[in-house]
């Protein structure tokens, strides 16, 4: 069975309070710079969802939102039946435009259409292709966290 | 204390390094197919002089610290690699695009990065104006305006966005970040 044994470079210490708030401005920076993108995707909604960034343990952290209308649009629905009230009937606008479009961190203008269609059976709606925002986002930061985390590192020396 | 920042050395260093990519360029141009090797060493050269001396302009000082050194290499060689990437394509194409040549003119912005670097002293930042996190990538004329507080490694940090063009990244930080804090060295959420 073979050994090991570790080298430390002489004269070298470590801060461990320096080594931990390096490791929390790290944190701290990735979530405040996913935290703008997920508010860039709904700046043209008319009633924007919020995002709250937090901390459930002190080396991890989380962005979030408890809007359903941005978790529905972020995960997709599937194809489904939209039928008038009861004794009603069913009023929309076409052609519809989404202010976003999947998997791109952005928001537009979107249409809700100029032309009134009325049914008195209801429609079938295609479903939602998923926005994916939370994804796109994450794989956006991969790329980018080293350069945060040497800017961390940089502080703290 | 407000620390605004001057983009005049900054503005001026771009001109000077676009220029001599687009002089690279346009003779690559000329000579294509032959001679991307040299326009790629030629680039790269421009980009580490132009890069170093970015940061010091941005930071203030004559001369590089072993830590600016280092932050300005790192810098540099990322650029590189985006280059080498961008040179493969060049040298495999059917046919010169003009596309090219303004994409060229984006490596001249990118010492950007190494400036905002050396202007905000290496704090823990998020992100830098030009490092390709904004919708308007390595364009992004925006700024960070750092103010020294009391106290020591106290900060506040704000995104300034651009008067002439801003993307919805940069708007969306400029309200969101008005301004980060930064109390005793750590950046607050």
């Amino acid at each position: 069975m073979g050994q090991s044994r570790v080298i430390l470079p002489k004269g070298f210490s470590v801060d461990r309070a320096r080594q931990a708030q390096a490791i929390t401005n790290v944190l701290n920076a990735t979530a405040l710079a996913m935290k703008v993108d997920f508010e860039v995707t709904v700046q043209t909604w008319n009633d924007p969802a919020g995002f709250q960034i937090a901390s459930p343990t002190p080396y991890s952290r989380t962005v979030g939102t408890d809007d359903s209308v941005y978790s529905m649009l972020n995960e997709g629905t599937k194809a489904h039946e939209i039928r008038p009230k009861a004794g009603g009937i069913l009023v929309f606008n076409t052609p519809f435009r989404a202010k976003t479009v999947p998997n791109r961190i952005s928001s537009g203008p979107g249409s809700k259409g100029g032309n009134q269609v009325i049914s008195r059976h209801g429609v079938r709606h295609p479903g939602t292709t998923a926005r994916a925002w939370d994804t796109a986002i994450a794989q956006k930061w991969q790329k980018l966290i080293g350069a945060i985390m040497q800017r961390a590192i940089d502080a703290s020396v | 204390m407000t620390d605004r920042p001057q983009h005049g050395a900054l503005d001026y260093l771009i001109s000077r390094s676009a220029r001599l990519v687009a002089t690279a360029t346009d003779a690559l141009e000329a000579a294509w197919p032959d001679g991307v090797a040299d326009w790629q060493q030629e680039l790269g050269r421009v980009l580490a002089r132009y890069g170093a001396a970015a940061f010091m302009a941005g930071a203030g000082v004559e001369a590089l610290s072993p830590a600016a050194s280092a932050a300005v290499r790192r810098a540099l060689a990322e650029q590189l690699g985006f280059l080498a990437q961008f040179a493969v394509e060049v040298q495999g194409a059917a046919a010169w695009q003009r596309s090219w040549n303004a994409r060229a003119q984006m490596y001249a912005e990118s010492i950007k990065n190494p400036y905002w670097q050396g202007k905000t002293k290496l704090l823990p930042l998020p992100a830098m104006p030009g490092d390709g996190s904004t919708q308007c990538l390595t364009r992004c004329k925006c700024l960070w305006d750092i103010a020294q507080l009391e106290g020591d490694e106290n900060y506040d940090c704000t995104w300034v966005i651009s008067a002439v063009e801003h993307c919805q990244t940069c708007r969306q930080r400029a309200e969101t970040w008005a301004p980060l804090q930064i109390r005793g060295g750590e950046l607050q959420l």
